[in-house]
């Protein structure tokens, strides 16, 4: 059985006996929303690129990129040549890019609403946070799963540190495990201690430079979108 | 339905306001007022700087003192119009008063065209065409957020027009749905045009906090009288004339900021 996902809650029908007349209840189709968010420089756009590789051809896909220097990833997805320029959104964010994906996400919403006219209700809307601390997740009101990126090279503690972008993200990607040996990090401690503060979620080492690991963040991206429309 | 101004001008926590649409009952008016003011309603005011991020890049705006006087400078030229705009829209809205009456048409007869008139007089005043895109998207950023706030009571925007809208048409229409005056209305129009640059030259210049909140605080404070003025002039004049009762003082300087700044590649804030 196939299922529509919607945005119940833009959508109200307005109980009340007001003065003005309340709009109809509509439920509109719209794509999957993917939020992929991390600290600067753990390897968001690249993973976001490498997700637009694999996936170009087998579903419409687009991009929302909330940087601090917000052409700046969009530009880098277009020179890449994984994405039509027309599909990348930038959002500003005013020095707040936590705010603009969590508490404030009206600018976000706009955005995925202009994509998914480009795309169509059918296809996936991949939403790339600017660079953030361990604190900055996205609010569900925005997206449906979302994966948060560490890198090795930003320290093996981080994923004891905690936060709620390493406990409560769907996935936790830990990228550029390659760098271990050089910066000294320990990848199966990383592993295992994010392991012990997720309660079970999911957690994929990659290289995304390499291609080490994207498969198997593609297999647990497209189990979700599949699950969500069942 | 008559239109009492001095209830709705200085009245307590509380009154019941003309034209209450929920039902009747007291109505919590100033902690609706409050949730509408505060920064962190979702309506999207954490992005936009109105020309501070532009005049800091241009070098106009370098210190607390060249924010005061960015600030001062808005009041002085944007502040009647947002105000009144503000105002009228939420006159319009009550349905108590026709208070656009056009040159050269007849009196408007609905509020969508009320609406239209007053949206229409704040496009013949502002020259620059991504102030206006701006404006317009913090309209539908408004809406989405009292919307989503008051459902039961905020129309869905097709039936009344309210869809691309300047803000202050949208902020002054929908705050008459719950509840609020045209004074109440045109206070929040006031602390949005002088609180966004504010706290963005806050954030881009890492100015002290609470020396710049001494500078909105006396700010407002001397402001305060065009929200009440603007709200009685509404209410008073009946507006003969049309829509040319609205202020044409404008800022031909932020009004080429907006330009530049929609065109910057690196910039951080919406407008």
């Amino acid at each position: 059985m196939h299922r529509d996902i919607t945005d119940g809650h833009e959508h109200s029908s307005g109980a009340g006996s007001g003065s003005w007349p309340a709009g109809p209840a509509e439920a509109r189709p719209r794509p999957w929303r993917l939020g992929i968010g991390g600290p600067v420089g753990s390897g968001k756009t690249a993973l976001v690129a490498a997700l637009c590789e694999r996936l170009r051809g087998v579903v419409p896909i687009g991009v929302v990129t909330n940087d601090i220097y917000t052409t700046e990833d969009a530009d880098t997805l277009r020179r890449l040549g994984v994405l039509d320029a027309k599909l990348i959104r930038a959002v500003r964010t005013g020095c707040c890019p936590h705010t603009a994906i969590r508490d404030d996400i009206g600018a976000n919403l706009d955005a995925v609403d202009e994509l998914g006219q480009e795309i169509g209700a059918e296809g996936v809307i991949l939403i790339e946070s600017g660079g953030d601390n361990l604190t900055a997740t996205f609010s569900y009101g925005l997206i449906d799963r979302q994966i948060f990126v560490l890198d090795v090279a930003g320290g093996d503690k981080v994923a004891r540190k905690g936060g709620p972008g390493v406990t409560r993200s769907d996935l936790l990607v830990v990228n550029k495990v390659d760098l271990a040996p050089m910066v000294g990090a320990d990848v199966d401690r990383m592993l295992a201690d994010a392991a012990e503060v997720r309660d079970g979620r999911p957690v994929i080492p990659t290289t995304v430079r390499n291609g080490e690991g994207v498969d198997e963040v593609v297999r647990w991206m497209m189990a979700e979108l599949v699950l969500a429309k069942l | 339905m008559s239109f009492e101004i001095p209830l709705w001008s200085d009245g307590l926590p509380g009154d019941v306001l003309p034209g209450d649409c929920h039902g009747g009952g007291r109505r919590a008016r100033y902690s609706t007022l409050m949730l509408l003011a505060d920064g962190r309603f979702p309506s999207g005011g954490h992005a936009y700087s109105a020309g501070m991020e532009q005049a800091i890049t241009w070098g106009d705006v370098r210190d607390l003192a060249g924010a005061e006087e960015f600030l001062a400078g808005r009041v002085e030229t944007l502040g009647p119009m947002a105000t009144q705009v503000a105002a009228a829209a939420n006159v319009a809205a009550h349905g108590a008063a026709k208070v656009v009456v056009p040159v050269g048409r007849q009196p408007g007869t609905t509020l969508r065209g009320d609406l239209d008139l007053l949206d229409e007089a704040v496009d013949a005043r502002v020259a620059s065409a991504s102030a206006r895109s701006v404006s317009r998207e913090q309209g539908h950023r408004w809406l989405r957020a009292v919307r989503a706030a008051w459902p039961a009571w905020v129309p869905s925007a097709p039936s009344i027009g309210l869809d691309g809208r300047h803000g202050w048409v949208v902020l002054g229409a929908v705050g008459a749905t719950v509840g609020l005056a045209p004074s109440d209305v045109a206070r929040v129009a006031l602390y949005e045009l002088v609180s966004a640059p504010l706290w963005a030259a806050v954030r881009l210049l890492g100015l002290d906090p609470f020396a710049a909140l001494e500078v909105l605080a006396g700010m407002l404070a001397r402001a305060d009288h065009l929200a009440s003025s603007s709200a009685a002039g509404v209410a008073a004049s009946g507006c003969p004339g049309g829509t040319e009762w609205i202020s044409w003082l404008a800022a031909p300087l932020s009004e080429l900021a907006a330009e530049a700044h929609l065109r910057r590649e690196e910039r951080l804030f919406a407008s």
